[in-house]
């Protein structure tokens, strides 16, 4: 993975069980057969959860076939309904537990976020990018967050301002910041390109 | 040494806010050759000469009143700009206990505080305010600890949460910051906090920055210079506020670029704190124009090598790129071209 231009941008090592733990909560957001594969190889001791969103009914072959007959699996339609389930779930989970989060960076961060909330500490959450490469995109300028933004510059949802989306990201936030392209020169805004597909 | 402030300056629509010669005198001018780079450039806060923004541990000025004024108009507007998260509230009262200690020692004309056990009595003269307290009780103020003395105190505040060998900065009071958000930042380690500073984190600058402040023990403090620019004398340049003022950026003209470009320097200092183990970062800032600056010709000189020689993206970063080439303009009329000796000095 190349080193980002911004610290703040977060980097994903390649996920792995973390064999410390004695219950794990796999959250996925995303088809990704072989990281599922080289995860269902080798499972770590102790129950293992997996909260599976199937989004725009992707078919999630790796993750569901390939998976151990132990592994209790619930199957959710949005990412709405994938974050009750783990919030379901963790409020539930014991010390020891570990949670794996897999996804578009908009569905980890906001499951990472709801973890926190759950007093569960970063050490206890590996967190890897897969799917779409859309990022949420935080407004400075009137707190709203666009989500699955594609584009380098993009209205923003909440005030309209052509913002240009930089690598700056906020965990407590779980966004990218957005700023008015054209605060210095109004209507001199560029066209958007594709740039997280 | 008594004051004189200047209360009804502005810092914003006619921005009157000017500095006397006795302040352009006193101005932290930070560039001591002609060629500027990032680096650690830390010291300790000791005690400098008396007159100099070093003089105390934290700087008042002629322009306390006003600016006190512009943060509170900042915070009707935005009460974003003051934050502190849950975990705070201990690093809340330190600041307090700090700030309350060092103003009413260094200026015993105009801050008074007396304690009797956990009952505090303190007196602000310059802002008429009078408040008796219970300390570590926060129902006994007006407002939370941390916001209720920053907002007697220039400058702006971060505290930082020092855990797991990083700094977080965890709580602000940010009503003057060269261009950076609070409200997106607030909880980001040191690395993500500095993460859009170019050229620096490839200097390792931030590494060991981080490295030397996690060591930082309490009574000795710390202290760097920053700098940027600014168009008119405005404290509010944060990126919520950029639709306002990022326009007049491209107003600078060579008739009003002596009045209008400012040279923003920053008084960084950082102290250790006793309960908490935190650490209170004030950022105090200081606004002087070019023609101010040019009072000292050894200071129009300089900058002009500065900017002249500064990296794109250095410019770029701190937002220059539309009125360096004015600036450097009227400064060049008045270099001379002849060597400076190194040093900061005005003379």
């Amino acid at each position: 993975m190349p080193t980002p231009a911004i610290k703040s941008q977060p980097v994903y090592p390649a996920l792995e069980w973390d064999r410390a733990g004695t219950h794990h909560v796999l959250f996925v957001a995303a088809d990704e057969a072989a990281l599922a594969r080289r995860l269902w190889a080798q499972p770590p001791a102790g129950p293992i959860t997996l909260i599976l969103q199937h989004a725009d009914g992707a078919p999630m072959t790796g993750w569901l076939a390939e998976r151990p007959a132990s592994v209790h699996t619930i199957a959710a339609a949005t990412l709405e309904l994938a974050l009750k389930a783990l919030g379901d779930t963790l409020r539930a989970a014991q010390m020891g537990t570990r949670l794996y989060l897999v996804g578009p960076e908009d569905a980890i961060w906001q499951a990472a976020r709801l973890a926190d909330g759950f007093g569960m500490s970063r050490d206890e959450m590996r967190l890897m990018q897969a799917g779409t490469r859309a990022r949420p995109v935080f407004c400075v300028h009137c707190r709203t967050v666009t989500r699955g933004v594609h584009t380098h510059i993009v209205p923003c949802s909440g005030c309209g301002r052509a913002l240009f989306v930089r690598d700056h990201f906020s965990r407590r936030l779980g966004a990218y910041m957005g700023f008015q392209i054209d605060a210095e020169a109004p209507g001199d805004i560029p066209a958007a390109e594709v740039i997280y597909p | 040494m008594t004051i004189a402030f200047k209360p009804d300056e502005t810092f914003r629509d006619d921005y009157t806010y000017r500095n006397s010669p006795a302040a352009i005198r006193r101005f932290p001018f930070p560039f001591h050759q002609d060629q500027y780079m990032y680096s650690v450039n830390m010291e300790p806060h000791a005690p400098g000469p008396a007159g100099s923004v070093n003089e105390h541990a934290f700087d008042i000025d002629e322009h306390y009143i006003a600016e006190m004024r512009d943060r509170a108009i900042t915070l009707e507007r935005d009460p974003g700009r003051c934050v502190s998260l849950p975990h705070m509230m201990d690093a809340e009262w330190d600041t307090l206990e700090l700030l309350m200690e060092s103003l009413a020692r260094d200026y015993p004309d105009l801050f008074v505080l007396n304690k009797d056990g956990e009952r505090w009595h303190w007196v602000n003269k310059p802002l008429g305010i009078d408040q008796s307290f219970t300390f570590g009780d926060a129902a006994t103020l007006p407002c939370p600890p941390f916001e209720y003395i920053t907002r007697q105190t220039q400058g702006d505040f971060v505290i930082m949460d020092q855990r797991n060998g990083d700094l977080f900065a965890d709580a602000g009071m940010i009503t003057s910051q060269a261009d950076w958000s609070l409200t997106f930042d607030v909880g980001m380690s040191f690395m993500e906090w500095h993460g859009p500073v170019p050229l620096a984190h490839e200097l390792g600058v931030f590494e060991r920055a981080l490295k030397y402040l996690l060591m930082l023990q309490q009574g000795r403090p710390v202290r760097r210079l920053n700098w940027t620019m600014t168009i008119n004398p405005r404290l509010d340049t944060a990126p919520e506020t950029y639709p306002e003022w990022g326009q007049d950026r491209a107003s600078v003209t060579p008739d009003n670029v002596g009045a209008k470009v400012h040279l923003r320097v920053e008084l960084q200092t950082l102290f250790r704190l006793p309960r908490s183990n935190g650490m209170l970062f004030s950022i105090r800032g200081y606004l002087a124009s070019m023609e101010e600056l040019a009072t000292y010709p050894r200071w129009a000189r300089r900058l002009n090598r500065v900017l002249g020689s500064l990296p794109n993206e250095l410019a770029e970063y701190k937002g220059l790129v539309r009125y360096r080439q004015t600036t450097l303009d009227w400064l060049a009329r008045h270099d001379d071209g002849a060597p400076l000796a190194v040093g900061t000095h005005p003379e």
